[in-house]
């Protein structure tokens, strides 16, 4: 498959006037057509910034690296030529549609606006366009709703009306930034199940930002684990839940306690302190501190991104250690 | 037999608003309506529910911290309800509460050491040498340590605020906890953390809890039993174990169903419901959950179901009566 | 848990030496780096000195009348020059500085006792106690404030104590309207709630909790309205209805000044520009406070 986003070695750094803070710290990252990626991290991890840093919305500065968007580098064009690519190829949707609709519009006003500025589309055709896009994302009634304002829906029609927006121009690539975190389970199930059909349909490739591991287990087909800044772990979607590398990946998925298992746990795994404010991290592997097999390099060398198993990526110090051990037992022999 | 600590009877909360300024009409929003059941000492009853089915009403009401409309809440066999404010202020050494927001729960221009203190001086406990030990002792029982105390709120991350607040509920030795949505706001590395603490103290210091949550994973953990509300109502309660392996109501079955699993590889039958919850100004006629059931029959459009025991499972449904 | 304390705390080392910064401290050291802010606190700190010393610092007598010099423009021995019986006008700047921070001290002190009490009040309790008093707060309101000051006075004669009365109340409803506003933002806090779940009183809610978390738009707010007061003050004694002559109040100099404009600039000049710099330090110091303590803030 080809690739259709390319970030590589991505560093977004914000300035304040407290010190510089590297909220994005060297992250490289690939979405094939058709493909959707989870980015799956805690707050502070840099996930966010990252999606925003590649639709070129971020307030930080891009100290280095490169966003290739079907051959395109993003972060060279014109702002004249980003404003054509945002909301027509690279479509964006948040964690809270009440923010990101205008209060003072309706729905189909909205959703028109962006047809008419995209697609060239006259009014009547936009107006029809958008009823077409309201039933695809399974409003009921969307003759009703285009005239309605964006307070008058509930939390998860509104989150239907921002994918019919985001998916009004055909995108090749949708970034979902925690799109159903201020939804309920059941409203979640519907929305998920609705992005998982449009994407078959239209072959849209996702990028999905999440901190919950239950929908990167239902939607991703790979995922990135982010942590202080970095990725730490890239695989396929199985890899990830049944062979964690990374002790920060085994940690996080030890702590959930599980829904199905009928055996009582008593106690549920937790990963000790904090999780790290951006710009107090120093040297190292930023996960050292919190890690229980942390040895004294990882406090003090940052370990390479390595391939641990076929298209299995890890950034940790204990697969040095696993080589070495591995070819001292091969030595012996 | 369990010993029970809080009763709860017939309990609601109805907020009226004026349609307009100048009719004379009153809506009643129903946040709470009609609820019945009881919280065993040293348990965790869960309260579990979408936005707006009104579990942390529910909480607040039982605390008396939003006088109930109607019902009564027995705390060891005392009615809270419509009690005098000299007498509350006894009861409330007792009961706690542990809030959702670890911002917005601690005062930001107060220091640890005195939010944590607060209790006491309210309840005017102890000297000042005393305090401060307490205080000590509660930064030490949450994971904290002492030197926290000088500190300001804003110093400390999710996961501290909220052992914070844990300290503070704690300060006046509390029997009953309702903690409102206690991790839901932290991240998940922290989230296990903040559980095991609550586990630890209900061990250590005897606590009963009424957990309030939308999540059931971490419901499915800490309860004894699991209560499952759907526009202010309890649709089922029942033993955990129970309820997760055989849900009988098809509100609680669609719940289960819609929570995506952390497992690539499990692939579930999933229970889609159809549309929105409904307004609770305005909920439907007979069962309120029948225009989402996909097993409604006719008399659930005009019939409110009975909320009633079968084999100790609690359910309000016209397929089991 | 240690573990990462140790090497939080390590890590803050390497940036700055950690001590706890209350929201006040942190509010000083943002102050400290805003120079507009910190030129209207130079302003406002010497005005205030100025005050206190007077007697001290002034070269002459306010009132002492030297018919041997009068009108005479700026010079060495008077840098600002004299009036018409020959007083000396620095003297009488310094001395009516007095006056000017006392009537605004005390008018808006009374402004605040009363406003935040009231406002206070209204955006606790709500209901029907907050429609009475934010309904006599419309009422005071609808009068524009220069003329409201002007009835006061009026009815109750004019004289220095009734020009501080007619300036706290006009900007009571000021004072009112915006606590109310900023205590019911606080007082749907979950801390409030937490405070009424270990049982504290509302008495103790409102003075620990409430008070303490709408102070600072109130601190803006005052450091503004004294310079109204200031303003509004010289207005009033312009007109003849404030401080009565031979007493060198701003305003009143600013009127007597204006019979010898022609031949005497420097008598309505000076008090005039020492009345905008007041009035302007005034303005950036409160600008100032309100960008350190909560840029969103709205006033």
């Amino acid at each position: 498959m080809e690739n259709l986003l390319e970030i590589k070695n991505l560093k977004t750094y914000f300035y304040s006037e407290n010190g510089v803070v590297p909220a994005v710290d060297g992250v490289s990252i690939t979405i094939k057509k058709g493909e959707t990626l989870g980015i799956v991290g805690e707050s502070g991890s840099g996930k966010s910034v990252t999606a925003l840093t590649a639709m070129r919305l971020t307030p930080g500065k891009v100290v280095e690296g490169s966003i290739n968007f079907n051959g395109k580098d993003l972060l060279t064009l014109s702002d004249e030529a980003m404003r054509k690519i945002r909301g027509k190829e690279i479509a964006m949707i948040f964690q809270e549609p009440m923010t990101s609709l205008n209060p003072v519009f309706t729905i189909g006003n909205q959703i028109a606006e962006a047809l008419k500025t995209h697609m060239n589309f006259t009014k009547t055709k936009a107006n029809e366009r958008a009823i077409e896009l309201l039933e695809l994302v399974g409003i009921p009634r969307p003759e009703r709703i285009v005239k309605e304002y964006p307070h008058q829906l509930s939390g998860g029609m509104r989150q239907r009306v921002m994918i019919a927006m985001a998916m009004a121009c055909n995108p090749s690539l949708l970034i979902a930034d925690e799109p159903t975190t201020a939804l309920d389970v059941t409203i979640q199930a519907q929305i998920l199940d609705l992005m998982r059909d449009l994407k078959k349909e239209h072959n849209t490739s996702i990028l999905m930002i999440t901190h919950d591991l239950g929908v990167v287990a239902e939607t991703c087909d790979r995922v990135c684990v982010m942590y202080g800044g970095k990725v730490v772990e890239e695989s396929d979607v199985h890899e990830i839940f049944n062979n964690p590398k990374h002790p920060y990946t085994q940690g996080l998925l030890k702590s959930i306690p599980s829904l199905i298992d009928s055996e009582e746990e008593t106690r549920l795994y937790s990963i000790e302190g904090n999780v790290p404010i951006p710009g107090t991290l120093r040297g190292g592997c930023h996960f050292a501190p919190r890690c229980e097999f942390a040895m004294n390099i990882c406090h003090t060398e940052v370990p390479s991104y390595k391939e641990v198993a076929t298209g299995h990526f890890s950034r940790c110090w204990l697969h040095e250690v696993e080589d070495e051990e591995v070819q001292n037992e091969a030595n012996i022999s | 037999m369990k010993q029970t600590l809080v009763e709860i009877k017939n309990l609601k909360k109805y907020y009226s608003s004026k349609k307009s300024v100048l009719s004379r009409a009153v809506s009643h929003v129903k946040a709470v309506d009609g609820l019945n059941f009881s919280i065993f000492k040293g348990e965790t009853l869960s309260l579990v529910g979408e936005s707006g089915c009104g579990k942390s009403t529910t909480g607040r009401a039982i605390l008396q911290l939003q006088p109930p409309t109607e019902g009564e809440v027995l705390f060891e066999g005392e009615n809270l309800v419509g009690m005098n404010t000299g007498r509350m202020k006894k009861y409330r050494r007792n009961m706690q509460m542990v809030f959702q927001d670890p911002y917005a729960s601690l005062d930001p221009r107060l220091t640890v050491g005195e939010i944590i203190a607060e209790p006491l001086k309210i309840h005017k406990i102890g000297s000042s040498k005393e305090k401060n030990q307490r205080v000590e002792e509660l930064l030490d029982t949450v994971g904290l340590n002492s030197y926290h105390a000088k500190r300001y709120p804003h110093e400390f991350s999710g996961g501290q605020r909220q052992r914070i607040g844990i300290a503070r509920a704690l300060a006046l030795n509390p029997k009953f906890i309702v903690a409102d949505e206690p991790v839901s706001a932290l991240d998940v590395s922290i989230q296990s953390q903040i559980v095991n603490l609550f586990q630890d103290l209900q061990e250590r210091l005897d606590l009963t809890y009424l957990f309030i949550s939308h999540d059931l994973s971490v419901v499915k953990h800490i309860s004894d039993r699991v209560a499952v509300m759907y526009l202010g109502k309890i649709v089922e309660l029942g033993d955990k174990k129970e309820l997760f392996q055989n849900p009988m109501h098809p509100y609680t079955k669609a719940l289960l169903s819609a929570v995506p699993l952390p497992n690539p590889d499990v692939k579930r039958e999933r229970i889609m419901l159809k549309g929105d919850v409904p307004s609770p100004s305005n909920p439907p006629a007979g069962c309120s959950f029948h225009p989402r059931c996909s097993a409604c029959m006719d008399i659930c459009k005009t019939v409110k179901p009975e909320f009633t025991e079968m084999e100790g499972r609690f359910i309000a449904c016209h397929l089991y009566q | 848990m240690e573990i990462s304390e140790k090497v939080i705390s390590q890590n803050q080392n390497v940036t700055t030496t950690y001590e706890p910064r209350s929201p006040w401290q942190m509010m000083i050291k943002r102050f400290k780096k805003n120079k507009r802010a910190m030129i209207g606190l130079y302003i406002t700190v010497l005005f205030i000195i100025v005050a206190i010393l007077a007697p001290w610092i002034s070269p002459y007598d306010p009132y002492a009348y030297n018919m041997k010099a009068l009108l005479q423009p700026p010079s060495l021995s008077h840098p600002f020059g004299t009036d018409q019986f020959g007083r000396d006008v620095l003297s009488r700047i310094i001395h009516g500085s007095r006056i000017s921070l006392m009537i605004g001290m005390v008018g808006v002190g009374i402004s605040i006792l009363v406003g935040v009490s009231l406002g206070t009040i209204a955006g606790y309790f709500g209901g029907i106690i907050d429609s009475i008093i934010m309904r006599i707060m419309d009422i005071l309101l609808a009068f524009p404030g220069f003329l409201l000051a002007l009835a006061i006075i009026s009815i109750l004669g004019p004289n220095m104590l009734n020009v501080m009365i007619a300036i706290g109340i006009f900007s009571i409803p000021v004072f009112a309207r915006i606590m109310r506003s900023s205590v019911i933002s606080v007082k749907y806090k979950e801390f409030i709630e937490a405070t009424k779940s270990l049982g504290g009183s509302h008495f103790f809610i409102i003075m620990k909790h409430v008070i303490p978390n709408c102070i600072a738009p109130i601190i803006v707010l005052s450091t503004m309205r004294i310079a109204t007061a200031i303003l509004t003050a010289a207005g009033l004694s312009f007109l003849g209805l404030g401080a009565q002559p031979p007493s060198p109040e701003w305003g009143a100099m600013l009127n007597e000044g204006r019979e010898y404009i022609r031949s005497a600039t420097h008598l309505s000049t000076v008090p005039g520009l020492i009345i905008m710099l007041v009035v302007l330090g005034f303005n950036m110091l409160g600008d100032g406070l309100r960008d350190a303590l909560d840029p969103q803030m709205k006033i």
